[in-house]
């Protein structure tokens, strides 16, 4: 019993760190006086880095651990990774902004909790747990929300909350419909129970299974289940939008790889055809809502849609006539880590563009930027070529990898409508990039730059081009995430 | 067990069977005489002023919310303990009571902030408040 | 008998949400609710879980209801009664949800009879769900606490704004 407490402890060593972290700064917050909360800043920064450390030295050690519900392999280690990262960068932006300076430490400590809710669903090899892990990481996520005490922060977190509760809806059912089933909310006991399952329980499982990518669908924000998110990422501080558009939805793509994982080989759904309607429309919708948007909040919301979008083509090139392609889990992977650094990339710039406690949020504002800021102006360029998948950028490589996986699955429909895409989004992108060089300026004043955006910003930017290239190593870390991949 | 419950849902149907067949036999042999006078909401006498419908202060909303997550937490810890006893018998106490105090000190933590902000007192200081 | 009881308890549920929708006052949905989180209640008991059942009486017909009532005072709605008119949304929204029905329906009523399943007396209670929560679903149980927290968290972040008109 103790022995399957060490193990069970040992596999959740990443999660575990996060939340002792956040409730000791919980108590922290509630002692200092609220003009001090803002020097938690260094201990949350603090606490991720340590988590990345330890998720590092898991991943390389590669020996798989099990205990309880709890599965910690390098797929949930590879994402882990992802979701730190992402964090950690969006939590340098909160620096600069209203949420991480006058409102208390409450913000640093539900960004760690959000964190283990991510690290947790990658983690669960259960149903149940991914469903509780889910939910920590979007309470914490929608109250961040609304964190900003406006009119439109509150309206954002309130249509988040009830698109999300709504999407729990979807997910509580077919998880019910599984376990009723298979009578068990375990992946493992699932496959087992599922291979010989015929008839009446079949059908329960597949209907399950259909409710849970719906729900899921609403964490990615795929087309048709898309609508709260400009809204949401608009009225949403800039740094915790930019946590929405690439944590969690990194955590949304780690439930539906398990997903796959657990459900491919046996449902006999026809996944290849869901998985490629789903990105089809993911990916042309967002681009030409994109197309017209004026604020680059918004815009970047649509475009993170259209990415979930190209996420979605590996998805569904990660099933062959019933097998799984490593290969195709790999670039989601890969393409997660990619654009979560070009986004937060671009955010950065959203938060360098605005005032304390006011955002500058139309495109229109950024016209020249370049005589400006030469530096900032050329970073923006970069990220949104890295955006549109220009080489030699990261987000070139991402979606290489991402297209080379959908045509050796024998996707060649979905592989040409990605290229178009990538052509229509190419307008709106290099759009931003005319008005930040080609027009002129209307006066307004940059602010001060700090030397932690600074740090972000180049951080992004030296990755997105360095990633870009020489790709060859950290793919083979996000391939390696998914050698012999069972439940 | 579904008969036992079967004698509650007896005593609920007589119960709600009992208010009905009550307002109805009074429908029945009460005289009606409405008025504007009886319309009015009762406020022990006296005339009421205003309207029913007041906006009241959200700190009672916070303390019931807290309230509700604490209730939560006691009815998750209720069912473990039933078996506690059973555990300790079986030389697992101390699993069971770790088990325990992880729940509650997790929770517990959440009580301290609460404390020590002020959330739990009527009239929180203003000086503590968001703006 | 049994499902003679199956069909009472979801007719009233049934009704109740039915009546939450439909009703114009907002305090008559509210205790509509009720109603249905009451049957649902019952429906618990018929599946041998009378410890959910509890929990669902205590937690939701009792605590929480009054939590809506809580906001329905405090939102006043004597002054902003809802206003119910079917839009092309609402009219796309009843039709997608009708064909989902529907399906779920008719591919429920085309399945087999399931076999009856002997269960042990002792099956959903409390001492039952207690010895899971310790053993199987640790992990799960555990990590509850830890979404309580965030909710305990959430409560005080965005209670600290005072609605215009209150008082404090």
């Amino acid at each position: 019993m103790t022995i399957l407490f060490l193990a069970m402890a040992k596999a959740l060593a990443p999660f575990l760190a996060l939340v002792l972290s956040g409730l000791l700064l919980l108590i922290v917050t509630a002692f200092l006086p609220k003009e001090k909360t803002r020097l938690l800043f260094y201990p949350t920064l603090l606490a991720l880095a340590g988590t990345t450390i330890l998720v590092a030295t898991n991943w390389v050690d590669g020996f798989p651990l099990e205990g309880g519900m709890v599965i910690s392999d390098r797929i949930a280690y590879g994402f882990d990774l992802v979701f730190l990262l992402s964090v950690f960068l969006s939590t340098i932006l909160s620096r600069e902004t209203e949420e991480g300076n006058a409102h208390g430490g409450e913000y640093y400590v539900l960004t760690l909790f959000a964190t283990a809710g991510m690290v947790l669903m990658a983690h669960s090899r259960d149903l149940l747990l991914l469903f509780i892990a889910l939910e920590i990481m979007s309470l914490s996520a929608y109250i961040l929300t609304s964190y900003r005490q406006s009119a439109k922060g509150a309206e954002a977190g309130m249509k988040y909350f009830v698109m999300g509760a709504f999407a729990s809806g979807f997910l509580l059912y077919g998880i019910a419909l599984i376990y009723g089933a298979t009578g068990s909310t375990d992946f493992s006991v699932i496959t087992q129970a599922g291979a010989g399952a015929t008839g009446n329980s079949l059908w329960l499982i597949r209907i399950g299974v259909a409710l849970l990518l719906i729900g899921f669908g609403f964490k990615i924000a795929a087309v048709p289940f898309h609508f709260w998110a400009p809204d949401v990422y608009e009225g949403a501080p800039t740094p915790v939008t930019a946590l929405m558009a690439s944590g969690v939805k990194a955590a949304g793509f780690v439930a539906l790889v398990r997903l796959v994982i657990a459900f491919a080989p046996f449902t006999a759904l026809p996944w290849v055809k869901i998985l490629s309607v789903l990105a089809f429309l993911t990916m042309t919708i967002g681009n030409l809502i994109a197309l017209k948007q004026t604020n680059i909040k918004r815009m970047l919301a649509y475009s993170s849609i259209a990415h979930a979008g190209y996420a979605l083509v590996g998805l569904a090139a990660s099933i062959k006539n019933g097998q799984i392609q490593e290969e195709a889990l790999a670039a989601v992977l890969f393409y997660m880590f990619a654009y979560s650094l070009m986004t937060i990339g671009a955010f950065a710039i959203v938060v360098a563009m605005g005032r304390k406690g006011d955002e500058v949020d139309e495109i229109g504002d950024y016209a020249g930027l370049s005589e400006h800021h030469p530096a900032l102006a050329a970073a923006m360029a970069l990220f949104m070529i890295s955006l549109t998948g220009i080489p030699p950028t990261l987000g070139f490589i991402g979606k290489f990898y991402l297209l080379r996986a959908a045509v050796s699955s024998g996707l060649i429909g979905l592989t040409v409508v990605a290229v178009l895409n990538s052509v229509i989004s190419a307008f709106y992108y290099l759009s931003v990039v005319m008005v930040i060089y080609f027009q002129k300026e209307k006066g307004y004043r940059l602010p001060q730059l700090s030397y932690t955006l600074l740090f972000a910003v180049s951080f992004t930017a030296m990755a997105v081009i360095y990633l870009g290239l020489f790709p060859e190593e950290l793919f083979q870390v996000a391939k390696q995430s998914f050698q012999a991949v069972v439940f | 067990m579904l008969f036992q419950f079967g004698n509650v849902l007896v005593f609920i149907a007589l119960a709600v069977g009992f208010v009905f067949i009550n307002l109805f036999i009074g429908q029945l042999i009460r005289p009606s005489v409405p008025s504007t006078m009886k319309g009015t909401s009762y406020e022990c006498g006296e005339e009421p002023v205003g309207s029913a419908w007041l906006n009241f202060n959200i700190r009672f909303y916070i303390i019931a919310l807290l309230f509700i997550i604490f209730d939560v937490e006691i009815a998750f810890m209720f069912p473990i303990g039933v078996v506690f006893k059973q555990w300790v018998a079986e030389g697992r106490g101390m699993i069971a009571l770790a088990e325990i105090l992880v729940f509650a000190l997790i929770l517990l933590f959440g009580l301290a902030y609460v404390w020590i902000k002020g959330d739990l007192e009527w009239v929180k200081k203003l000086g503590n408040q968001g703006k | 008998m049994q499902l003679f009881f199956f069909y009472l308890f979801s007719l009233i549920t049934l009704s109740g949400a039915v009546l939450v929708v439909a009703h114009p006052n907002t305090l008559s949905s509210a205790m509509s609710l009720i109603v249905s989180l009451f049957g649902v209640a019952c429906l618990f008991v018929l599946l041998a879980a009378p410890f959910v059942a509890t929990m669902q009486l205590l937690l939701y017909a009792g605590a929480i209801m009054v939590l809506f009532i809580f906001v329905i005072m405090l939102l006043n709605p004597s002054t902003n009664r809802l206003v119910k008119r079917l839009s092309f949304g609402g009219l796309l929204g009843i039709l997608i949800s009708s064909y989902l029905a529907v399906i779920l329906v008719l591919r429920v009523v085309s399945f087999n009879k399931p076999e009856e399943v002997a269960i042990s007396s002792d099956y959903g209670s409390l001492r039952e769900v207690g010895q899971l929560l310790f053993s199987t679903y640790l992990v799960p149980f555990e990590v509850t606490s830890l979404l309580l927290l965030v909710a305990i968290i959430g409560a005080v972040v965005l209670g600290r704004q005072s609605l215009p008109g209150g008082r404090s």
